[in-house]
């Protein structure tokens, strides 16, 4: 495993942002996570690697390639989100000095973590723009970001990224502040370099389809809480979680072709409400109150429920699964 | 006309890719020194000129000057401009005002540049770090940048020329202490812009200090905002010299300065109107000079405007 989550909890003052029992990546694997703005899906993220807002506390285990994270300084931490740890971030535009040339930006993470001479550097920088796709490396170093489209800012920022080979790379919505057009180039970009360096991936975003392209795991968060976890075929196929349900049920995208004529002219579903502020999440299940097949045990919270195939889910209610449905066939036939 | 279009406007292949092979700036025309010209902002070329002439006559005073303008010639005291050998006229010593106007330049120039160059380097740094300290010190350093800014500078200045004699180096100290909470107050707001940037948590997630961010991403984004901000300024200074000079605060006798040729034709207002009206035309000239630069900087010092009209 290269990351291992045990009994995670962000808290903010009073309020509890995050928390999170179990959630472990294994080496070379992508992993989506998948939430409605404010269901803390950013949040998760970032304090996996300490870069949760100063006045956010983080409690439990992250274990990163053998190493507890919880508790380190800052200067360690920073350390080894350089290293080993790449990060993207949501608009490309702002994750870039506006004032600094192309090369230089490329060239200061590693400059700072690889003791390598002007020369290497150079060709790494070369090298590595090269990986993202970018035509023309060698004139690309002199030029301002804002010479450059928004999906080249981001294959920059991902080459930046991926400067010192990280173990693990972060994507903060990375696609969102992109064309759709553009944003499906990055997907695969991603997607290859997840597969070429054996390097895992936690991509987070609020678009199922986004998730479905690039994820082979997804782990769904509502309030904080990991609601449901699985092979993403399987989670966004057959949810189990209402909440869940009722985001792939809000989702106009997913449908393969022979069932388009399902998706064309049907309206489509919202989930009622809006996510509570912090701290008005109801006690039991979060998703509670928004429901619509709430039952009085809600209140309670909500136990972990595994299913085959590493699926597993926390809903009281949940909807009935294919296995179960077919091991019931099974067990009358 | 290709070469007035930002670089990605004339793309036509794919968008995200293809961007990059019309934008070789090898393969751009060159644009000629006049074409440059024409292409840069006409404040700008104004201001730059006389900006120039301004140091150019200051710098060449060093060196000559039509009259020793210490000289007195008695006979020819108050000749009126077009006079022979005093094409400007002399004042009631039959000092020759041309060359006391060329001395004053230089004077200018000397308390406006020391000055100001001090106040925005302090300014600056002081508004960096300001910026980039926690809310709790943030809070006390504005309000004291603040308490600074709201202080009547020429009370200072008269303060100071009080109690250190008066003379340039109080003219310069004044202007330092009027202009420092200026320039950092100035500086805070867009740091603090800066510093919610994603590259610079980026920085920090990486590792860097908050000394290097504040200095090698903060600093040069806010820098044209300061190379605009000290050209501004020096007009303030030069003002400000010539009005403490007026007010017999600033330079002394003998030294020349425009402020003190004012101050001494004004008893012969009526006598000589000219001998004021010369150094008022040389202060106006230049003020006028520095706010036009400042202006025409603003313009082209904004990365994505510099490159379209081709200076970087």
């Amino acid at each position: 495993m290269i990351l291992e989550i045990n009994d995670l909890k962000v808290t903010i003052g009073p309020h509890t942002i995050v928390e999170i029992e179990h959630l472990s990546l294994s080496a070379g694997t992508r992993l989506g996570i998948v939430g409605e703005s404010g269901s803390g899906k950013t949040m998760t993220a970032t304090s996996l690697v300490g870069l949760q807002p100063n006045e956010a506390v983080v409690e439990g285990s992250i274990r990163f390639a053998g190493r507890e994270l919880v508790g380190l300084s800052h200067r360690r931490l920073a350390e080894i989100r350089g290293r080993e740890v790449g990060v993207i971030f949501q608009d490309p535009a702002k994750a870039l000095n506006p004032m600094m040339r192309i090369g230089r930006q490329v060239a200061e993470a590693i400059r700072l973590h690889m003791d390598l001479s002007s020369g290497e550097v150079r060709a790494r920088v070369l090298d590595l723009l090269g990986q993202v796709h970018l035509p023309d490396a060698q004139a690309l170093l002199r030029r301002y970001p804002h010479q450059l489209s928004g999906g080249q800012q981001q294959r920059v920022l991902i080459a930046i990224a991926i400067a010192c080979d990280p173990k693990l790379l972060i994507a903060d919505e990375p696609t969102t502040a992109l064309d759709v057009t553009v944003q499906n180039g990055i997907l695969t970009l991603l997607r290859e370099l997840s597969v070429s360096r054996n390097m895992s991936l936690l991509f987070v975003s609020h678009d199922l389809g986004v998730i479905q392209a690039i994820s082979e795991l997804v782990a769904v968060v509502y309030g904080g809480h990991l609601v449901e976890f699985g092979p993403t075929a399987q989670v966004i196929g057959h949810p189990r979680h209402r909440y869940t349900q009722a985001l792939v049920s809000a989702n106009p995208g997913i449908a393969d072709d022979e069932h388009l004529g399902d998706v064309v002219g049907r309206r489509l579903d919202v989930i009622r409400g809006s996510v509570p502020p912090l701290g008005k999440f109801p006690s039991g299940c979060r998703f509670r109150g928004r429901c619509t097949s709430e039952l009085d045990i809600c209140a309670q919270p909500p136990e972990v429920s595994q299913t085959g195939g590493g699926h597993s889910f926390k809903c009281w209610n949940p909807i009935e699964g294919v296995d179960q449905a077919r091991g019931a066939v099974d067990a009358t036939g | 006309m290709s070469d007035d279009l930002h670089p990605l406007g004339s793309a036509t292949v794919d968008p995200d890719l293809g961007a990059l092979t019309d934008i070789d700036p090898a393969k751009r025309a060159r644009p000629g020194i006049g074409r440059k010209l024409r292409g840069l902002p006409v404040p700008l070329i104004i201001g730059a000129a006389l900006v120039g002439s301004f140091i150019f006559i200051a710098l060449l005073s060093y060196l000559w000057t039509p009259h020793d303008p210490l000289k007195l010639v008695v006979p020819d005291r108050l000749q009126p401009p077009g006079s022979p050998g005093y094409p400007f006229g002399t004042d009631k010593f039959g000092r020759d005002v041309l060359s006391q106007l060329m001395v004053g330049a230089r004077n200018s120039l000397y308390v406006s540049l020391l000055s100001t160059s001090v106040a925005i380097v302090v300014g600056a740094l002081l508004g960096l770090l300001t910026a980039g300290a926690g809310p709790r010190w943030r809070n006390v350093f504005s309000r004291l940048i603040d308490v600074g800014v709201a202080l009547p500078g020429i009370l200072i200045a008269l303060v100071l020329a009080t109690s250190t004699g008066p003379g340039n180096q109080a003219a310069i100290i004044a202007i330092i202490f009027w202009f420092i909470p200026i320039v950092a107050r100035v500086t805070i707001g867009p740091a603090r812009q800066i510093l919610a940037l994603d590259f610079v948590e980026a920085a920090y997630a990486y590792g860097r200090s908050k000394w290097y961010v504040l200095i090698h991403h903060v600093m040069p984004n806010i820098a044209p905002l300061l190379t605009v901000l000290g050209s501004v300024m020096f007009a303030a200074a030069i003002l400000i010299e010539a009005a403490l000079a007026f007010l017999g605060v600033g330079a002394q006798p003998p030294t020349a300065s425009w402020g003190r040729l004012l101050q001494e034709s004004q008893p012969l207002l009526e006598a000589a109107p000219t001998l004021m009206f010369f150094p008022g035309v040389a202060i106006v000239l230049t003020v006028l000079g520095f706010n036009l630069l400042g202006d025409g900087l603003r313009t082209i010092l904004d990365p994505q405007q510099a490159t379209r009209t081709g200076i970087l």
